[in-house]
């Protein structure tokens, strides 16, 4: 009954909504849960028609209403500040939508008369809305919200104007009234106990893009994304990298399922405090040192550094000196006697990166090329080399002002895509072991809009359009999938079908063709005639990896990513 | 002792001979003859012309920057485009440049002989219509200046709230952003009404002072001072004073009710 389609929002060149879509169930309460900025308010204006969106489609009630301005969308929505109107009565306020329609006087009464009740203001019909406390302020703006029988009531932060003693209050009262007239919401909130507590479904935006949709309970315990993982809970995230088929996080492997992850890709996993215990349930991490006990009300909180999770980083802190473990905590009803306790793992929900981190050795078009890759990706870049770039912002970092310390960096597991200048090969064939490497072409295209997949069969295809697939989400690219061979026969037709739906469900555009000739002459053609933004290529066998690449690349003006071996064969 | 005290002599020493000591000269003189002289000063058909000119001209130039400002207001405040700062400079230009030069440059372009007076049998310049031209310009300003803060700190989400509601663009300002402005609206035009009552430069210039078609109160004093009828002129000087003694308390208790 109420859908969007693809929104997309930009705002002085910066990406406020990225293709968001999403179904609302008749009479659910959906909650939007996000940072401040993360663009959750500007999606509820959307559908409200209070913000313009570039693309992207919203039906209510099955009308396309994205060209219609707010008085026609059949919507009610109650403001943070109330928004009430100051020189009219309660009674006025909540009928003002009635009078504007031209119902009659006697109709309008009536009516007002049963919103007040049901919202539980009677008596205080002809109070100014300055001589009412925030939680009446409340309830009068969700009645005149609701007296045009809206098709969706939309809140934002409604919960958050009011004083913490009686939010909890009037928490259980709006939720009650949304049971009672059944009517579908959609909630905005940066507060994850009010979300639980209302919510039927969860939606997690971040940096504008819906990253996850989910009921509490689903977010909370498997979360797939960081940010659903770290808006809804405490604990910590560690990176790690998938090793022959499993999630790796120091000594630590989990099995992950080969359709999701990419070989020799980050991955995250994700450490709740109440999944951490003393029986010996689940993942055992070992002796685990205790750092710190603090009393936190009822319970201690106890940090302990784990030695079999070494080599893994704790995602948002510090990088770890060498003789450093990573930490964790957990919660336990007595002060612990001892300087060591065994621990296990109860869960371990594995998350997917969500944004893409990469790492750029300095040059000038590599530094340029990140900036705007990071940029429309909202990922995050560290910069390694000589000489490092000035004036870093929020999502930038300096590594090392050495390129020594490039292959250390990259074993770490917090880089997905490694940005190296076409002239420094030594140094792409010494990282490809590990990671994709973006060999980045001076004066070549550096706004990424169609990407060229050249492929062969079995299970590397599967992976290389994993990876492929995910930068094309994140940078909103398209795909052309090309298969080099005689004929279309059942084999490559099948590869391609699932390919094709691979892409399907990332929501990543995509197209293929066959096209015949020796492999590379036909991928140079292709170049040529359709001329690809990126071309992603794997590795070649034998001695030097880089063999075929760049008899391909040579002379063609492209950015090429070439994937590590291991990614290839799979 | 109170620092108060200290102060309140050095204040009436700057106050009385400044402030008060010439209005109570102009009370003087004008009373000098008596009630009677006062009065039979006041009511000369000339006089009665120039204090029911200025009322009238000090009405129409409420009434239309009532319209103009409020609506000059609205958009510079709703609306953020290119230029908008410019063009807030420029309404506000006005309280800038000296009268007499505002008065200057509209006969240089109503005038007979100026850019579009010249260019119709018609012009406008030395006829009550010129007069109205010059108040408008020189008050414009204050009606603007009155209005826009207001309208700036108002809640905006209340018009959003409205528009949610089913209201049009029309009955959200109606309904919703007129009341919530009404108390700039009423002391811009206060404002307004009292600069017109006063306007001096640019009226002597448009004007011609011509007795009984374009002479406003002050420019009547002015010619009555001129010409040594100080009684005459000093009767319309005190209506002139108390009339904009009255609008500037409702003014002030106005502005304290809110």
């Amino acid at each position: 009954m109420i859908s969007l389609n693809s929104i997309s929002k930009t705002f002085n060149r910066d990406v406020v909504l990225s293709r968001v879509s999403l179904n609302l169930r008749e009479g659910e309460l959906f909650v939007l849960l996000g940072k401040s900025g993360s663009g959750k308010s500007t999606l509820l204006r959307a559908i409200a028609g209070l913000e313009t969106i570039d693309s992207g489609s919203i039906l209510i009630d099955n009308k396309e209403v994205s060209n219609l301005p707010p008085q026609k969308r059949n919507i009610g929505m109650v403001f943070q500040s109330y928004a009430l109107f100051p020189n009219q009565t309660v009674f006025q306020n909540v009928t003002y939508g009635l009078k504007i329609r031209k119902i009659s006087s006697s109709i309008r009464h009536i009516k007002g008369k049963e919103l007040i009740s049901a919202v539980g203001l009677t008596g205080l019909e002809d109070r100014f809305p300055h001589q009412l406390s925030g939680g009446q302020r409340q309830r009068v703006a969700l009645a005149r919200a609701m007296a045009l029988d809206p098709k969706v009531l939309l809140l934002d932060e409604p919960l958050g104007a009011l004083d913490p003693q009686i939010r909890s209050e009037v928490r259980a009262e709006l939720k009650a009234f949304q049971r009672k007239l059944g009517i579908t919401t959609i909630m905005v909130t940066h507060d994850r106990e009010e979300a639980c507590e209302l919510a039927d479904r969860i939606g997690i935006i971040d940096s504008g893009h819906l990253m996850e949709v989910g009921t509490p309970e689903e977010l909370y315990n498997s979360p797939k994304s960081v940010a659903a993982a770290s808006l809804l809970g405490g604990g910590v995230i560690l990176a790690g990298r998938v090793k022959e088929g499993l999630a790796t996080f120091g000594e630590l492997s989990l099995p992950v399922s080969k359709d999701d992850y990419v070989e020799g890709g980050p991955i995250r996993l994700l450490i709740r405090p109440e999944s951490v215990n003393l029986e010996k349930r689940g993942v055992t991490l070992g002796r685990c040192i205790i750092e710190e006990e603090t009393y936190i009300g009822g319970k201690y909180k106890v940090t302990v550094s784990v030695p079999s999770l070494q080599g893994s980083r704790v995602v948002g802190q510090r990088a770890l000196k060498v003789d450093e473990f990573p930490s964790i905590s957990y919660f336990s009803l007595s002060k612990s006697q001892e300087s060591s306790v065994e621990l296990s793992l109860a869960s371990t929900p594995i998350l997917s990166p969500t944004t893409l981190s990469l790492i750029c050795v300095c040059s000038e078009e590599t530094i340029s090329l990140g900036r705007s890759i990071t940029l429309q990706t909202k990922g995050k870049i560290g910069f390694i080399g000589s000489p490092l770039p000035q004036d870093l912002n929020a999502r930038e970092a300096r590594i090392s002002p050495s390129k020594e310390d490039l292959l250390e960096e990259v074993q770490h597991g917090m880089f997905e895509l490694a940005l190296i200048p076409r002239s420094e090969l030594a140094l792409v064939r010494e990282v490809l072991s590990e990671l994709p490497v973006l060999m980045v072409e001076k004066g070549a295209s550096s706004s990424i809009k169609n990407i060229l997949l050249p492929t062969a069969g079995g299970t590397s295809a599967k992976q290389s359009v994993l990876f492929a697939g995910r930068i094309a989400r994140l940078l909103g690219a398209k795909i052309t999938i090309i298969h080099i061979s005689r004929e279309m026969s059942s084999y490559v037709e099948t590869l391609l079908e699932s390919a094709t739906s691979t892409l399907r469900a990332m929501k990543v555009q995509s197209t293929q063709k066959v096209i015949s000739g020796s492999t590379i002459q036909a991928i140079q053609k292709e170049i040529i005639e359709s001329k690809p933004d990126l071309l992603i290529l794997g590795s070649s066998e034998g001695t030097d990896p880089l063999k075929i690449p760049l008899a391909i690349t040579n002379d063609l003006l492209i950015n090429t990513i070439v994937l590590p071996r291991d990614l290839e064969i799979g | 002792m109170n620092k108060a005290l200290l102060h309140i002599p050095i204040l009436l020493l700057i106050i009385v001979p400044l402030l008060v000591m010439p209005l109570f000269a102009m009370v003087y003189f004008a009373l000098e003859g008596g009630i009677t002289a006062f009065w039979n000063a006041l009511t000369t058909p000339a006089a009665l012309f120039a204090l029911q000119f200025s009322l009238v001209i000090a009405t129409i130039t409420s009434i239309i920057n009532l319209f103009f400002g409020t609506y000059i207001a609205y958009v510079l405040s709703r609306y953020n485009f290119k230029g908008n700062r410019f063009l807030l400079v420029l309404v506000n230009l006005p309280v800038a440049i000296p009268t007499v030069v505002v008065g200057t440059s509209l006969l240089l372009l109503w005038g007979p002989i100026g850019l579009l007076g010249g260019l119709f049998d018609y012009h406008p310049m030395f006829k009550p219509a010129g007069v109205l031209l010059a108040h408008l310009f020189v008050t414009l300003p204050y009606m603007i200046g009155a209005v826009k803060p207001v309208l700036d700190e108002s809640d905006k989400t209340i018009e959003e709230a409205s528009a949610t509601l089913g209201a049009s663009s029309w009955q959200t300002f109606r309904l919703i952003t007129l009341p919530g402005i009404s108390g700039g609206l009423i002391s811009g035009t206060l404002l307004t009404f009292a600069h017109s009552l006063g306007e001096f430069g640019a009226t002597v210039m448009v004007s011609g002072n011509l007795r009984f078609l374009t002479q406003t109160s002050p420019l009547y004093i002015f010619a009555q001072f001129e010409a040594g009828n100080i009684a005459g002129a000093n009767a319309v000087a005190s209506v002139l004073a108390i009339l904009s003694f009255i609008l500037f308390l409702a003014l002030v208790s106005w502005s304290e009710k809110k």
